[in-house]
């Protein structure tokens, strides 16, 4: 026996973990990319891997009249030469492949579900954002939709959030150009770096408004709901969460009325 | 440094029925007047409408 099919039986060992890692990481939470280094991937599926065909096995020899065969599996893994052993382990596969098929069927539709299970229950429970070490791969979704606000020992709540705005601060034609909105969208490449932001009801100024003493009345509407800044051009980007209630006029205290911004007059 | 009580579950849905594209453009347009540096809510007109706002974070 040949490495090939050595490693065509150690990779549907591992098939399994690899499978539960492709489902766990299959969200936008995720980075994928499409480049990744499939030894790599196998490695770090063998510890689920494990687990998953451990389950398997416990459970075809508990509640199965069949068990596994290790010896035969092991002849197959370590490549045994000798003809009276190939040929017997060959015989004990054409004799059982049904069931060889439909273990590996089931354990991989586990694995694939176990992974997918796994997402949703951290997401459900928000471990992700309590716990650093299972957080996703894709570190600007906590950023973008504000689910850092979960994260320990950051004040208030994500669930507090009504309106979230976005400055862009922008090097266009060599000036620097300050862009404002609520965060419609973002785009990440495969290997997660910011592609791009997408902006709605955008507004802009120039940054060097900033040493104007009414650069608040610099800004200008862009006429657009929505507006794409590439990557490219971004410096920096500043992020404001948001909490809005709707309160009646007779609930205001005189302090809050004096202090009022009025939309209509203060732009 | 504020801490934060552990807390896994939550069923609160956004109330999002006050922001008409009307009312979400014009907050866009009076959000930098808002002070980041105070952590007391304040009072925005929009229109007619009253909003308490506070950043968070």
């Amino acid at each position: 026996m040949n490495i090939a099919f050595t490693t065509i039986i150690i990779f549907i060992i591992l098939a399994p973990g690899f499978l539960a890692r492709i489902s766990y990481h299959s969200s936008k939470l995720s980075i994928s990319n499409p480049n990744k280094n499939i030894v790599t991937e196998l490695t770090l599926s063998i510890i689920p891997a494990l687990i998953l065909q451990s389950l398997g096995i416990f459970l075809v020899n508990r509640y199965s009249d069949y068990s596994i065969d290790f010896e035969t599996l092991g002849n197959l893994m370590l490549g045994s030469t000798t003809n009276g052993v190939v040929s017997n382990n060959f015989r004990s596969i054409e004799e059982f492949k049904f069931q060889i098929f439909f273990y590996n069927f089931f354990v991989f539709s586990f694995a694939f579900l176990s992974g997918y299970l796994t997402r949703k229950v951290i997401r459900f429970t928000k471990a992700d954002r309590k716990i650093r070490y299972l957080r996703f791969t894709n570190k600007w979704h906590y950023i973008f939709s504000g689910e850092c606000l979960d994260f320990p020992d950051v004040p208030d709540d994500y669930e507090n959030i009504t309106e979230k705005i976005v400055n862009v601060l922008c090097k266009v034609n060599g000036k620097n150009i300050l862009y404002s909105g609520t965060l419609f969208n973002y785009y990440i490449d495969s290997n997660g770096n910011l592609e791009a932001v997408h902006l709605k009801f955008p507004i802009r100024r120039m940054l060097e408004d900033d040493n104007e003493e009414d650069y608040h009345k610099r800004y200008y509407e862009i006429e657009s709901r929505y507006l794409v800044i590439p990557n490219n051009d971004i410096i920096n980007i500043n992020f404001r969460y948001f909490n809005l209630t709707e309160v009646q006029e007779s609930e205001l205290t005189s302090d809050e009325l004096n202090t009022l911004i009025d939309s209509n007059t203060d732009m | 440094m504020p801490t934060k009580r552990t807390k896994f579950f939550s069923f609160k849905k956004k109330d999002r029925s006050v922001f008409t594209p009307e009312t979400e453009s014009a907050f866009v347009r009076v959000a930098h007047k808002i002070s980041s540096s105070n952590s007391k809510s304040q009072i925005v007109k929009i229109g007619d409408k009253f909003f308490r706002v506070k950043e968070l974070g």
